[in-house]
Formats: C-alpha cells, sequence, structure tokens
C-alpha cells in the first residue's frame, strides 16, 4: 500500500503556526511585520518555512527541508500564507506575473494608487476613485473574457450564443 | 408478485422514460448508485434530468419493464440540490480549500447569498471557516469577501444551474462564464439559450416548465423562445454533420419534430417568422445558413475579395516576369529543378496575394512549395508555414528543407496561433529568450505574421471553416496566404468548406496535373485517376509478390484474416516504419469489430509475438496493457495522438517500441531516435501503428498499403482515393467488389457538404481577368 502523504499533515500545522503570527501581529505594534520579510517588502519564504520548522520541531513534528517548495507547487500553502501576508503589508508569496495587456494595465493601476496613497495619506476621495477604477477594469476584463470565449464557441462550433430577447 | 411494504427511496432523475396518462415514469439512481425505473401517479409531476426527489411507495414486479417503484406523485418532495457543483466552485475561491468549502456548504444550509455581503458578521463567518485558528480564519475571510465581489455573479448562475438539475460541473461553470452576471436573468427568461451547450432532451423539459408558469407566455409549446430553441438544435444537428447550412424544403418539419409537434401550415409560418426575425437562420436562396458559420463565411469571402482584388499592400516587391524567372533559376540551382508545369504554378503563386497550390497525390506539390517559400525568401519576404496535424507539419518542414538547426518549421495550426497569441502578450520565445552571447535559434521564436510575410498553410482541404477564419482573423493586412492540398482527399472533420470552393477558380489557383511521386510502371496512378473520376477501375486479383494496385475478395469477417496474411506477404512491420501501412475507415465499431483499426493493430501485435515463439507466460510477460484495447511489445509501431512540443512529439508522430516493464507498466519507445518513456497514465496519448485511419494516414505515404475495405457511410470516392494514394509501390484492397462498388458510387463527402457560401471572387479584378 503506497505510503499516505505527509503533505496535508503539514499544512494543518502551518496554518496553527500562521494563526499565532497573525495573533502576535494583532496584539503587537503593528509596525513590525511578524513574518520575515524579503527584498522588496516581499515575504521570505524561506525564511517562514525554516522558522516554521524550528516551530514544529518544538512540537515533535518534522518538517523536510524541501517543505518550501511546496508554498510554489500547492496553492492552498500560498494561499494560507498569503492571507496572513496581506494583512501586514508584505506582497504574496506568489505574486503573479501579469499575463496580459489588461493585466498589465491593471498593474498599473495598483501601482498609482499606491503613489496616491505615499503622496496624500488620507485622501479617501483619490483612493476611492482607484477602487471605482479597478472595479470598472475588472467588469471589462470579464466582460472581454466573456466576448472572447463566445467568440472562440462561434469558431469551434458554428455557434451564436444567444443573448438577446426572442420576439 | 408484490411487495406491500411502503418505502421511502432518494433518487436522481436520470431520464424521464414516458409521460402521459396521469402518470410519469422516470429511471434514476439512488445514493447507492443503485439503477431504478420510478413510476409516479398524477399529472402534475413533471421531473427533469439531474432533479433528486424522494419518493415514497411500493415496488411491483411488471412482467414488462421488470422491478418498478410505484408512488403518487404528489407525494414525491423534490430535494434541495446537493452541492455537488456549488462546493467544487466555492473551493476555487483563494483561501478555501474542500474542506471549507463543504463547512462553509453545510453551515449556511446551502444559501450564500448575502453571507459573503456583509449579511454575516466577520467573526461569525471565521467561525465556521475554521473555530480553531480565529486569527487565520479572519484573514481568510476577508479574502473571500473581497474575491466574492468578483464571482458572485458566477456563483448565482452555478446556483440556478444546480436547483434545476443540472449537475455537470464543467458545463455549468461554461455556462455561467459564456453568459458572466447576466446568466440567470437571461435563462429565466429564455431558457432555451442553454440549448447552446447541453442537449435538447435535457433543456427542453426545464424549458417547458419554467415558461409554463409565465403569465406573459400564452402558449409555453409553440411561444418563440422554443420555436427558436428547435431551429437552433437543428441547425447545430446540420453543422454538426459538416454543413453550413440546411436546405429549405424540408426545414420546418424537421424543427416540428423537435418540438414534437403536428406539422401544420401554421406551426411552419409561425417557425420561419421566429427563425427569420430572431436571426436564428440566414436567408441563402435555397437555403438556410446557419447564423455562426454565416458570419464566419462573410468575413472570409469579404478578406479572400479584397485581398485577390490587391486591396491590401505588402512590403515585398515582387519583380516583373523576366527577373522573377531569373531569380526562380538562381533557386532552382540551389534546391531541386523544376518540371515546366511546377514552375508555371511557382511564378502564378507568386502574383497573387491569395493563393491556392492544387494537384492530385504524388504532383510534387511539396517540392513547388519548397520554390515558393525560397523564391520568396530571396525577394525579402518572410515565411511561416503550417498544417493541421503534427505529422502534417513534419513532413512540410522536411519537404521544403526547414528542419535543420537556424531553420524555421512548420507549426500546427494550433501551436501557430498560440504563438501569435503570446506575441501580442510581449513574448517574443517559446520558454525562456535567449540569453546574452546565445546563439539565436529561429525555432524557438514565436511566429510572426507581417505585411511581409507568405503565409502557407499545407493540407489546406482539411482545415474547416472555424479554423480558417481563426488563421485569417490572425493575418494582419499585406500578409499572403497560399493555401497547398488536394480537393479530392478527405474534407474537414469539422464544418464547412473553404479550400474546395477557392480551389475551385482559376482566378486564384494554380494546378499541377502530372504524377511524379509514384513511378508510373506500378500502375498506382492510372488507378487512383479512375478512382477519381468515380469509376470503378479493373483490379488484378491480388497474388504475393505482385507490385501495383491490386484486390483481394474477402467475406464478411475475413477481412482482419486476409490483412493479416497480406501484411505477412509484405514483410510486416518488421522494417521501417515507411515500409507498410494498413489503413481502415473505422476505428472502433461494437458488434463488428474484423477490420477496424482497433482489431487490426490487435491482430497485428498477435501474430508479431506469436512469432517470437514465446510460451504463455513469456507472452504475457512481454506484453504492457494499454488503454483502449492497445497491447504493446517490444518492436511493435506506435503513434503518438497529441502534441507534445515539450516531449518533441507530435500528433500523428511514428515510431516503435524499444523496450517495456510489465510490473512498472510503462513502455519505452524510439520516436527517430529519440526515446520517450510512458508510464501507465501518459499511455492514454500511445496507440499501435500496425493500422491507422485514412485521416492520420493524410499526409504520409509508405511502400505498401493494405488497404481494410468495411462497408462504412465515409468510404466514398475520395476516401479510397486518399488510401490508395498513400501508396508508392503496392496497394492492396481487401474486401467485397460490391463494397467497391458502393463506395465509389457514393457522392464524395465534400460535395454532399451544403454550405452557405462558395467564395465566390468572380466580382474581384482577379476573377475578372480569369
Amino acid at each position: 500500500m503506497p505510503r499516505p502523504s505527509t503533505i496535508p499533515a503539514l499544512l494543518e500545522e502551518l496554518k496553527t503556526y500562521l494563526d499565532l503570527k497573525d495573533a502576535e501581529w494583532e496584539q503587537g505594534d503593528r509596525l513590525r511585520p511578524t513574518l520575515p520579510v524579503a527584498h522588496g517588502g516581499k515575504v521570505n519564504v524561506r525564511a517562514l518555512m525554516r522558522e516554521f520548522g524550528a516551530w514544529a520541531e518544538e512540537r515533535g513534528v518534522d518538517v523536510p527541508d524541501s517543505a518550501w517548495q511546496y508554498v510554489y507547487s500547492q496553492q492552498e500553502w500560498a494561499r494560507e500564507i498569503d492571507a496572513v501576508a496581506q494583512a501586514q503589508g508584505l506582497t504574496c508569496a506568489r505574486s503573479r506575473a501579469p499575463d496580459s495587456a489588461d493585466d498589465a494595465a491593471h498593474a498599473r493601476i495598483a501601482r498609482l494608487g499606491k503613489e496616491v496613497k505615499d503622496q496624500s495619506e488620507g485622501h479617501a476621495q483619490a483612493r476611492a476613485r482607484i477602487a471605482h477604477l479597478e472595479r470598472q477594469l475588472a467588469d471589462r476584463e470579464a466582460e472581454n473574457r466573456r466576448l472572447r470565449e463566445r467568440f472562440a464557441l462561434m469558431q469551434r462550433t458554428g455557434t451564436i450564443l444567444r443573448t438577446d430577447d426572442v420576439t | 408478485m408484490t411487495s406491500p411494504v411502503p418505502e421511502r427511496l432518494v433518487v436522481q432523475v436520470g431520464s424521464v422514460l414516458w409521460s402521459g396518462g396521469g402518470a410519469t415514469v422516470f429511471g434514476g439512481k439512488t445514493a447507492d448508485g443503485e439503477a431504478v425505473r420510478v413510476v409516479g401517479k398524477g399529472r402534475t409531476f413533471q421531473p427533469v434530468a439531474g432533479e433528486v426527489y424522494e419518493v415514497e411507495g411500493e415496488w411491483h414486479v411488471s412482467a414488462r419493464h421488470g422491478r418498478q417503484f410505484y408512488g403518487d406523485a404528489s407525494r414525491f418532495r423534490r430535494k434541495a440540490p446537493s452541492g455537488r457543483l456549488v462546493v467544487p466552485w466555492l473551493q476555487r475561491i483563494p483561501g478555501v480549500g474542500p474542506k471549507r468549502a463543504k463547512d462553509i456548504h453545510r453551515h449556511y444550509k446551502r444559501r450564500l447569498d448575502g453571507v459573503f455581503d456583509g449579511g454575516v458578521p466577520l467573526e461569525e463567518l471565521a467561525g465556521v471557516i475554521d473555530p480553531q485558528r480565529p486569527n487565520l480564519a479572519i484573514r481568510v475571510a476577508v479574502a473571500i469577501m473581497r474575491e466574492w465581489q468578483e464571482v458572485k455573479g458566477e456563483y448565482e448562475a452555478v446556483r440556478w444551474l444546480e436547483e434545476h438539475g443540472i449537475e455537470d460541473v464543467a458545463t455549468a461553470i461554461r455556462i455561467a462564464r459564456l453568459l458572466g452576471p447576466e446568466a440567470v436573468r437571461l435563462v429565466e427568461r429564455n431558457p432555451y439559450v442553454l440549448a447552446t451547450v447541453l442537449p435538447w432532451p435535457k433543456v427542453d423539459p426545464l424549458a417547458k416548465r419554467l415558461l409554463r408558469g409565465r403569465a406573459d407566455v400564452e402558449d409555453h409549446l409553440r411561444c418563440p423562445e422554443r420555436l427558436v430553441g428547435a431551429i437552433d438544435v437543428v441547425v447545430q444537428a446540420a453543422v454538426r454533420e459538416g454543413h453550413t447550412a440546411v436546405p429549405k424544403a424540408g426545414f420546418e418539419d424537421l424543427v416540428a419534430e423537435r418540438l414534437d409537434l403536428r406539422p401544420t401550415p401554421a406551426l411552419a409560418a409561425a417557425v420561419l417568422r421566429a427563425g427569420v426575425a430572431n436571426r436564428a437562420v440566414v436567408d441563402g436562396g435555397d437555403r438556410w445558413r446557419a447564423p455562426g458559420c454565416a458570419v464566419m463565411e462573410e468575413d472570409l469571402a469579404a478578406r479572400f475579395g479584397r485581398m485577390a482584388a490587391g486591396g491590401e499592400c505588402c512590403r515585398v516587391r515582387v519583380p516583373q516576369e523576366t527577373d522573377l524567372r531569373r531569380i526562380l533559376r538562381l533557386v532552382e540551382r540551389q534546391g531541386r529543378e523544376l518540371h515546366s508545369e511546377q514552375r508555371e504554378a511557382v511564378l502564378a503563386t507568386l502574383r497573387r496575394p491569395l493563393a491556392c497550390l492544387t494537384g492530385g497525390a504524388g504532383t510534387g506539390k511539396t517540392t513547388t512549395c519548397r520554390a515558393i517559400v525560397d523564391l520568396w525568401e530571396a525577394l525579402g519576404g518572410h515565411v511561416q508555414m503550417a498544417a493541421l496535424s503534427g505529422k502534417a507539419a513534419l513532413r512540410l518542414s522536411e519537404g521544403t528543407g526547414r528542419t535543420g538547426p537556424g531553420a524555421r518549421p512548420a507549426l500546427t495550426i494550433y501551436r501557430l496561433l498560440l504563438g501569435l497569441r503570446k506575441r501580442t502578450e510581449g513574448e517574443t520565445h517559446w520558454g525562456r529568450p535567449p540569453a546574452e552571447g546565445e546563439e539565436p535559434d529561429p525555432a524557438r521564436e514565436l511566429p510572426e505574421l507581417t505585411d511581409r510575410t507568405l503565409l502557407v498553410i499545407d493540407e489546406a482541404s482539411m482545415v474547416d471553416l472555424g479554423q480558417m477564419h481563426e488563421v485569417v482573423e490572425a493575418m494582419p493586412p499585406g500578409c499572403r496566404l497560399l493555401l497547398v492540398g488536394d480537393a479530392f482527399q478527405l474534407a474537414p472533420v469539422g464544418f464547412g468548406l473553404v479550400f474546395h470552393h477557392l480551389a475551385a477558380q482559376a482566378a486564384v489557383t494554380a494546378r499541377l496535373e502530372t504524377v511524379r511521386r509514384q513511378e508510373d510502371a506500378s500502375g498506382i496512378p492510372a488507378v487512383s485517376r479512375v478512382v477519381r473520376a468515380c469509376r470503378v477501375p479493373d483490379l488484378p486479383a491480388y497474388r504475393p509478390g505482385m507490385r501495383g494496385v491490386s484486390f483481394l475478395a474477402a467475406a464478411d469477417g475475413e477481412i482482419g484474416d486476409l490483412v493479416e496474411r497480406v501484411a505477412g506477404d509484405l514483410g510486416g512491420h518488421a522494417g521501417r516504419l515507411s515500409d507498410l501501412m494498413v489503413v481502415s475507415p473505422v476505428n472502433h465499431r461494437p458488434g463488428r469489430p474484423d477490420g477496424t483499426v482497433r482489431d487490426l493493430n490487435r491482430r497485428l501485435h498477435l501474430a508479431a509475438l506469436a512469432r517470437r515463439d514465446l510460451t504463455e507466460e513469456e507472452s504475457e510477460a512481454a506484453t504492457v496493457k494499454g488503454y483502449f484495447g492497445n497491447l504493446f511489445s517490444v518492436g511493435d509501431p506506435v503513434t503518438f495522438l497529441r502534441n507534445d512540443y515539450e516531449l518533441g512529439l507530435r500528433n500523428g508522430s511514428l515510431g516503435r517500441v524499444v523496450s517495456i516493464d510489465p510490473e512498472a507498466g510503462s513502455v519505452t519507445c524510439d520516436f527517430d531516435g529519440e526515446e520517450v518513456s510512458f508510464a501507465d497514465r501518459d499511455q492514454i496519448d500511445l496507440a499501435l501503428a500496425y493500422a491507422v485511419t485514412c485521416h492520420r494516414a493524410q499526409g504520409s505515404q509508405a511502400r505498401s498499403v493494405i488497404v481494410a475495405l468495411l462497408d462504412a457511410p465515409n468510404v466514398d470516392p475520395t476516401w479510397v482515393y486518399t488510401a490508395l494514394t498513400r501508396a508508392e509501390e503496392t496497394a492492396v484492397i481487401v474486401g467485397t467488389s460490391n463494397v467497391l462498388e458502393r463506395a465509389l458510387g457514393r457522392t464524395p463527402a465534400h460535395a454532399r457538404r451544403l454550405t452557405g457560401c462558395t467564395f465566390d471572387l468572380g466580382s474581384t479584378p482577379a476573377g475578372k481577368a480569369a
């Protein structure tokens, strides 16, 4: 019989560890992240996994040195870390690379948003505007995706999806 | 005999078997997976496939139908949706895994409306998500709420579909994606929208039930929504058969049949009114055109017209006749010398922004093509070549001398389009760009179409309308298009005809008539010309050792045996892969396997194994069982079934098994000197290649070809012609003369196709000149 995978059990341990790190953040001065930080304000995944390994070892759980790879290979690992990292103002463990012109525009708006925030902290109107633009962009992206899918459906099957009212 | 004990069952409706006369019978499955038939008494009960009911009643045994469950339908209770759609959908939201999705779904009683919109306090939500880790759970809850705004429209659609008995996750997500946040409103207004993605027997009962209850629908059986839905389905059925139009004669009757209504003049008038008013059909004279196909046909016709009329500016200057001939002579000196017919074809093609190069098998299309692309590059142009299948792309690369280092090989059409999309996203190479100082490799550069490009599509007769539309849409103005193929070979698998119509027009077509590949002494060119004329050739009876085309009479059930015998006479598959090819029209035919691809592969594999003189135990140890009846042993010829660029294999790549590991279930094959191992799961892409279908064989040749002539509807003159012309020296037809006569008496598949447009270029200057 194949050996059961240890990855789900390790993930459960990681969740508990992250929960503690988040509690430290909440109860602390909330100025310094409690997760290890890498260059560029990103979570230092290797350092975090080393700390996690040491913490788990004290609890009698053996975390392999290669466990940091799970953060890049298993979406669920990255998501758990990102949830805590974002709250501490850190960039995600698996920041997404823009994969389209729309995404690039999206990224630019996000960057612009950060500049506005840096230059005029507290300008709620500017932030609201950014949020509005982001929402608009997301809507357009979704609409573009839908139209592209309908167009591809037509090329694949010769069928036009009926969306107008029938008379 | 009856069982008087009342019982309760939970049954998911599989299909409604009968309805009327005060009862409805449906087949379905219980939670344990047991198949049951349920009879619900009562006129109002109208179950729909996918719905789940708790039914109360008794088992009875019917003499005709066996054991059935009978109950009063008014006591049947519809069960809330199982979450089969919503749970997998929910767990796709970042932060929600399978366990959290189930917990959330269960806790909120399967209604998530308002849960993530602030209707539930964050702390409560966190408690449901992960009560053991409150801090982390709050973060996850915040992440879900942020994401929720993006996906709640999709959720509404998925939940609606689940509530209405559609529990196929992939279909539900597809519908939600196609229709977007408006999905529920659209589907509630017109449930027949779903007819595009779901089968009619599933859509119609669901839609009738929804429309019957609506105040604004007078007659739910004859309302425009249902009429248009039925028209869409009739048109789709025609498109699935390859047509892009349906004859007007009898069209209303086909729609009435779908509607399950008696055809009357009033119904016919209502069908036509609804069809035209809602553009479910487009008028095409004596035929109704499928609207999606009509859009693509008109797009292509307009673009082809512009190109043929010289309305697009290409930045490569084509010199005057004398200079062009001189440059061609230089090109010929560097490559292969052309025959005068081929030379004229090259010159004619170079003058046309839109061109077809056609000719029967063996007339030297690829040689001519090589001269065309070499000449175009000599003029400063850029060449991009593509074909539908990986095998055809490989042959095109080889035939035009573009395989070595530094060459830009032909791509499959799929990969061409993928590469062009990547280009628009700013990428330049397949994989990582070369490092500084690294030698540039054109084969790794993404394809690019510009106003200097000559795009060559080989085996163009097999490219369907949708694929051609995608290709032409990707061409910038000024980009030239050369379609190479033979209209008498197999028609596209998909719908429509483009190449066939264009190649019939002299204004854009260069035709090669002289056969060069097969030696005249073999007699194959003469026989194939007779077949091309749809006449039955006079074939000699097969004798071992004879060349040319011969016939071996085989009664029904004997074809497999005789193909095996002839394969043995011809030396079997032990030599080079291009020595012998066995072609059959049918992959698999339950009940009548004789002579099908699967049957022949199995037989020839076992015959090869038998020649190794192994004991029964040794034979078993010498075989690995693959998928779809494939058995692999060392020495078996195999083919790869998809394009995998990381492995360096294409759909149609031929190889040979070099070793197996029966314990691990793995197979190692040699493809052109490269060894590739296939673990158990990967073998789904691997098949024995003792025998192949004609579609797979198109674009390849072999010294000898055996044709298993089965009586199948797709065996028409084009099929026989394509099969025979794969042979260079010997072709043996195994079957009955009746089947051969019937096959050659059939109208070729392409001529049977009803299309909405012939891409007539007669009105363009090029057309008038011709």
